[in-house]
């Protein structure tokens, strides 16, 4: 059995719907990517997963457990942790105290310690900036901030929000390492990228969202070489549905 | 005499402790949920008194403090409990009267339990204390002080070193991410006010030990404490008690000043620390008021499908507009409201005399005429004020000194002493501009208590001995006909009707006018409003100096009815009255407020009238104001509309039974949804449900004696419409949201309801109207939009946010008649080049041209006036208006009439207003929104949304326009719609558009000429064709490293944030 098994998931913004249906799930120490164009419901997707979203229809499992309608503090106590679009990090205070937050759900202040050192392995920059306030990090150390943050909590899935948005390639680079890394120890990932190659390049399976619905599901490395798939970023959406599966 | 300055610092201290912890526990409940807690002193005031209780009964003070602080523990939680967290949905403006409402409870209850004189409350420390310098400083004053520090450190220490603390810091400052990271925003919430109150309730009781227990004394203990933490700054534990520090010394420090020769006759005058504070508090807030704005840029910046268009305020019902036949009927009343003082009392009115009631009517129409004010600046314009009894007391005042020293009476007093509001008032809407939302709230608190602690106190302006009084001078000779003695109440019941009316009359005609959209368009979207050419910071000033001058108005009124006033009639308590006596009215609605001042003047007249019930009075209007507020948030506006829909519905049982066939549809639609899957019968019910309330809502619109045909008509055909305008689009209604209770149609949800029965306007939309009959309207259109040249031209544009570079000398052209295009990843910066080629913000270096006119320095609303439209990525539409008044809004530019002109309505304005509405009649056909051009746009379809939005950029007649992601959240078809629609503006009235879209496909089929923006450098410009063949745009779009563009440390730089 799937560690998390989305189905039929519809979700609105008011009277708008944004997802029509979605079905998707993640294996145990997969690493999953969703693509689509902007506003194909991808952001959407996680935060439904997370519980930020409540579905109106539809059901998540995670880990044996349903957690459609769990609000997103009862989500992560169960090993899911969420990376949001837009960072969203507590700026005002210090990265310690923002992986302090992250380690929060655990309850255990004694372990926090030991915890931060494994996660700290993966960003030796953020432990020299630990009493720097976060508001004042680079970019690309609030990124990592926020990874770190989600990892503190020990997730057996993380989810994570355009992690390259606004970061030079060579940052987003660094960053997808880490979390090829993180993935690697064991922890299953869905990444949401609007960057169709880096997200393919990293992960073993993929699904591709359009207007709030999966349209193609499948390798990694097989859509990265599905030319239609291309050809519906710069134009012609309507022929990449077609010609896949 | 340094000595005595030493002293008067010392006996400051108990001062400073007392506003420290009152100001700590404002600024923690109001980092935790954002509100404004106007029920603070209330939370220092009742707990002092169980305290006083308990030890009269004999429970030592060890255990009756506690008992208190439990007690204020208690209150906080119920507070945020019953009002804070049930009204969250109708924002922070009722969050905080919310809190008026309990304080109004508490404290009138305090005063029926306990009496509103003064008792001694129990000593917390020893008696006696240390005499320093021949004055003795008492062990009370001492320990509160100690204490005071002691809670500041403990505070401290909690938010700082512990799992608890941490974790409400963290849900203060991104409850979002707090939810992420396994905390409970909410119960964090609920912790922080009942931290907040038992900290109120200890500074309470230790400071009444060492002063004296009075209800509203007490409570008012709070509004320095508001200046404390304003001063602080509102953030921080250490602000807030610098601030009390600040506050404290000023206050005991002013009068130590005496001890100066030169200043000492100023320094000692009553209330003058009061003064000095609140020029502090309001000069703190104009020159840091920008950095006041509390979590709304993140709202801005997201962008996205989740912050909502539609957000909901006290009442989302749809305003009212000019009614013909309502007029007959206002009419009627006022000439028996001016003929029954000649008639006597009607006898179903008896015991009531015929003098009593007038007085009851000139009550009434004062209440009113204050009340209205409220009316307009937070109802219309959505600046809330704590102070109109402020503004109606300065009137009152600068009268009776117009009267002492100049012999000037009634009818020209009244210009004057309203004059005399309207620049007070006129004042604080200067510190407006800089602070939004609750900051103003707290500087409009402030400047009530100055008023009452000084302005209203200090003799050269409310004379001596704490009154002031008019001599009234009859016009006219005695015994002959034209003679008005308005000491006579009869004479001046009429001289109150007329204000009253006139004020009605005059309010109205400015709602229903190019000002009155104005106000609603700020209240709605300030960056809207700017947009379309409203200069926002006059028509905010404009409201302000209106507001005071109708509340001066009622001021001088009083006055001249009463000969002699007094500061308790304007205290604060009086404010809070006044906002109680337009909420109970509905807030926005003017004839809400007349019932409403009607119901509070007879309230007043029954307790009059029937001694037992004492003084309840106020404790029965803080009720009132509590149950409106929760219950019936429409206030008594919304009676006439609910009564009328009950009996629909009533009308509707009794005719038909018949129902609907839908179970079909809905398990067809659940099994599409569920994508072959068997439904689940749960869900098919839900649905069914769901049809069935949409259909209800429909049928309740529909005249009685079409209902047969209407009915027979549901869910016939495919397209589910025909006759007599009954419209239920039964996909949307499948797709819809559930309505309250299962066979419900009531009014909360019925925004959501309006959603589902524009499937007309939503047909229309999805390719209904052909081109041909657009073309024939459109060309309407096409005088008003010519120009020639470059349109826009932005040079060497550089936007720097901090350290941020989010545009990078970046230069783009918009040449008459062409669509230009403008593609780039998330975060490349498009947006903020365009809010600072439309003027949101301004550019770091570079220039700005409209026109071949350079407008760089330009606000947002001259740029319009040249010629600039725009709409915004996230929709902006005015949600309270209906679609054609969203349209009526985009006229502003070319109306001519002025706010007198408006208020008074002349054949000028009445002329300009008509040209308007056929202006945007012509968009609406061209739009093809006739069906649904009378409805709130709040709850419409996001796809019509759009269109209303664009369409109102083009009532501008702004030749330029620029549009943000229109195809976002559009649907395919929608998005061709769209296309046309652009094209064809293009085509054939010569438009040119400036667009941004993520859409590709769509953007390179509309543009003549396009730009690639990426990590706020251009990449590329060129024709559509070859922009999708560039290989760096496919690289940028697809995340392959750029390796021939900058160098990698360059980019690095350019993080951006857009």
């Amino acid at each position: 059995m799937a560690l998390l098994e989305a189905e039929n998931l519809a979700v609105f913004y008011g009277p708008v719907q944004a997802l029509r249906g979605v079905t998707l799930h993640v294996n145990e120490g997969e690493m999953v990517a969703l693509v689509g164009a902007n506003g194909a419901g991808k952001t959407t997707t996680l935060r439904t997963l997370s519980g930020m979203l409540a579905p109106r229809m539809g059901t998540i499992t995670f880990d044996g457990a349903r957690i459609d309608g769990v609000p997103p503090f009862g989500v992560v106590e169960r090993g899911l942790a969420h990376v949001p679009e837009g960072r969203e990090l507590f700026s005002a205070m210090t990265v310690e105290e923002n992986l302090r937050l992250g380690f929060y759900s655990k309850r255990k202040a004694k372990d926090f310690e030991a915890r931060a050192e494994e996660v700290m392995g993966h960003f030796p920059i953020l432990q020299e900036r630990a009493s720097q306030a976060a508001g004042t990090l680079s970019g690309g150390e609030q990124q990592m901030l926020v990874v770190a943050r989600a990892l503190m909590s020990a997730p057996r899935l993380l989810l994570v929000d355009e992690l390259s948005l606004g970061l030079a390639p060579k940052i987003v680079t660094q960053l997808f390492d880490i979390l090829r890394a993180v993935n690697e120890r064991g922890t299953a990932v869905v990444l949401v990228e609007q960057f169709v190659h880096m997200a393919l390049g990293n992960t073993d399976r993929a699904y591709v969202l359009q207007k709030g619905e999966v349209v193609v599901e499948g390798r990694s490395q097989d859509l990265l070489h599905d030319e239609s798939l291309v050809a519906s970023y710069l134009g012609e959406a309507e022929m990449a549905s077609h010609n896949s599966r | 005499m340094l000595v005595k300055f030493g002293l008067y610092l010392l006996l400051s201290l108990p001062l400073i402790g007392a506003y420290a912890m009152l100001a700590i526990g404002i600024v923690v409940v109001f980092r935790a949920s954002k509100v404004l807690n106007l029920a603070h002193g209330a939370m220092a005031m009742l707990p002092a008194y169980i305290t006083y209780e308990a030890s009269k009964r004999g429970i030592s003070m060890f255990f009756a403090v506690p008992l208190g602080v439990g007690a204020g523990a208690l209150l906080g939680m119920a507070t945020e409990r019953l009002f804070v967290r049930p009204l969250a949905r109708q924002g922070a403006t009722a969050q905080t009267v919310g809190t008026v409402a309990v304080y109004g409870l508490v404290v009138a209850g305090a005063a029926q339990i306990w009496g509103s004189g003064s008792k001694t409350a129990p000593l917390v420390f020893p008696a006696g204390g240390v005499h320093v310098a021949g004055a003795l400083l008492r062990w009370g004053q001492l320990g509160l002080f100690t204490v005071a520090l002691a809670s500041a450190a403990g505070f401290y220490a909690l938010f700082r070193f512990t799992g608890i603390g941490l974790a409400m810091r963290g849900a203060a400052e991104n409850p979002r991410a707090a939810g992420l990271m396994g905390i409970n925003p909410e119960r964090m919430a609920r912790f922080a006010w009942m931290l907040g109150g038992s900290l109120a309730a200890l500074a309470g009781i230790l400071l009444a030990s060492v002063t004296n227990l009075q209800p509203y004394s007490l409570s008012l203990q709070m509004l320095p404490a508001f200046v404390a933490a304003l001063v602080g700054g509102f953030g921080s534990l250490l602000g807030a008690l610098a601030g009390a520090f600040a506050v404290g010394v000023a206050e005991g420090m002013v009068p130590a000043f005496s001890l100066v020769p030169g200043i000492r006759r100023i320094a000692t005058q009553v209330g003058m620390p009061q003064l000095v504070l609140t020029v502090l508090a309001l000069g703190v807030m104009y020159y840091r008021g920008s950095k006041f704005s509390v979590g709304d840029s993140r709202a801005a910046l997201a962008g996205d499908a989740d912050a909502t268009p539609i957000h909901t305020a006290f009442d989302t019902s749809r305003l009212p507009r000019r009614g013909g036949s309502k007029r007959l009927l206002r009419y009627a009343i006022l000439l028996s409201l001016l003929a029954w003082p000649f008639f006597g009392v009607p006898s179903f009115l008896h015991p009531l005399d015929t003098y009593s009631l007038l007085g009851d009517a000139i009550l009434a129409g004062g209440y009113f005429i204050a009340a209205s004010s409220i009316v307009m600046l937070t109802g219309w314009v959505g600046q809330i004020s704590l102070s109109q009894a402020a503004f109606v007391g300065i009137s009152a005042f600068s009268s009776a000194l117009l009267s002492r020293h100049y012999g000037i009476g009634f009818p020209l007093s009244l210009i004057v002493g309203a004059c005399m509001s309207a620049c007070a008032s006129a004042v604080l809407g200067v510190v407006a501009l800089r602070v939004r939302g609750l900051y103003l709230a707290v500087a409009t608190l402030i400047f009530a208590w100055m008023a009452d602690e000084y302005l209203f106190i200090v003799p050269w302006f409310a004379g001596k001995g704490g009154s002031a009084a008019i001599k009234n001078h009859p016009v006219g000779v005695h015994g002959a006909f034209p003679y008005f003695d308005f000491s006579d109440r009869r004479t001046f019941y009429f001289v109150m009707i007329a204000a009253a009316s006139s004020v009605l009359f005059g309010l109205l005609n400015l709602r229903d006018s190019k000002t009155g959209r104005a106000f609603f368009a700020i209240r709605g979207s300030e960056s809207a409003a700017a947009s379309l050419g409203i200069d926002v910071i006059r028509y905010k000033l404009v409201a302000f100096a209106t507001a005071g001058f109708v509340a001066g108005i009622a001021g001088n009124l009083i006055l001249t009815h009463q000969d002699t006033v007094v500061p308790d009639q304007f205290s604060l308590k009086v404010s809070l009255l006044f906002l109680a006596i337009a909420v109970v009215g509905g807030l926005r609605s003017l004839h809400g407020t007349v019932a409403a001042s009607v119901v509070f003047a007879a309230l007043s007249e029954l307790f009059f009238r029937v001694p037992a019930l004492g003084e309840y009075l106020q404790l029965v209007s803080a009720l009132l104001l509590a149950v409106i507020l929760l219950v019936y948030p429409g206030g008594l506006a919304a009676v006439p509309r609910d009564l009328r829909r009950v009996w629909r519905r009533i009308d509707v049982l009794l005719q038909h039974k018949k129902t609907v066939p839908i179970r079909d549809r809905a398990i067809a639609f659940c099994r599409q949804m569920a994508k072959g899957a068997e439904a689940t019968e749960a869900l098919i019910a839900e649905r069914v449900v769901a049809v069935r309330q949409a259909i209800g809502r429909q049928i309740a619109r529909v005249p009685v004696f079409q209902r047969v045909p209407a009915l027979a008509t549901v869910g016939a055909g495919p397209t589910e419409r025909r006759l007599t305008g009954l419209v239920v689009p039964i996909e949307d209604a499948l797709a819809g949201p559930l309505g309250p209770g299962a066979d419900a149609v009531e009014g909360e949800k019925d925004v959501d309801a309006d959603a589902l029965d524009v499937g007309g306007a939503n047909g229309e939309l999805e390719g209904g109207r052909k081109l041909h009959s657009m073309h024939d309207l459109g060309l309407d259109l096409k005088t008003s939009y010519q120009a020639r040249g470059t349109v826009i031209r932005a040079q060497n544009i550089t936007v720097r946010f901090g350290g941020l570079t989010a545009v990078n000398d970046v230069s783009l052209e918009v040449r008459a008649g062409q669509i230009v295009g403008l593609i780039g990843p998330n975060g490349a910066g498009k947006t903020t080049l365009f809010n600072a080629i439309s003027g949101l913000n301004s550019p770091t270096s570079g220039s700005v041209s409209l026109f071949g006119e350079d407008v760089t320095v330009l606000p947002v609303h001259e740029r319009a006036a040249r010629g600039l439209g725009r709409t915004f990525q996230v929709i902006q539409l005015f949600p309270e208006l209906t679609v054609f008044e969203n349209l009526l809004v985009a006229t502003h530019l070319h109306n001519p009439s002025t706010l007198l002109s408006n208020v008074v309505v002349t054949a000028k304005s009445v002329r300009a207003e008509l040209a308007a509405e056929e202006t945007c009649r012509r968009v609406v056909r061209f739009l093809g929104l006739e069906e649904i051009a009378d409805r709130p746009v709040a709850g419409l379809p996001f796809g019509t949304l759009r269109m209303i939005e664009i369409g109102r950029a083009l009532v501008t007649g702004a030749p330029a326009l620029m549009l943000d992601e229109p195809a976002s959240g559009l649907d395919n078809r929608e998005t061709d719609k769209l296309t046309e629609l652009l094209l064809f503006v293009r085509n054939e009235l010569n438009l040119s558009i400036l667009l941004i879209e993520h859409d590709v496909r769509m953007v390179t089929g509309v543009s003549d000429y396009m730009y690639v923006l990426n990590r706020g450098v251009m990449l590329a410009e060129g024709k559509p064709a070859d922009i999708q063949r560039d290989p760096a745009v496919v690289a940028a779009y697809l995340g392959e490293p750029i390796s021939d563009r900058g160098s990698e440390t360059d980019v690095a730089e350019a993080e951006v944030m857009a």
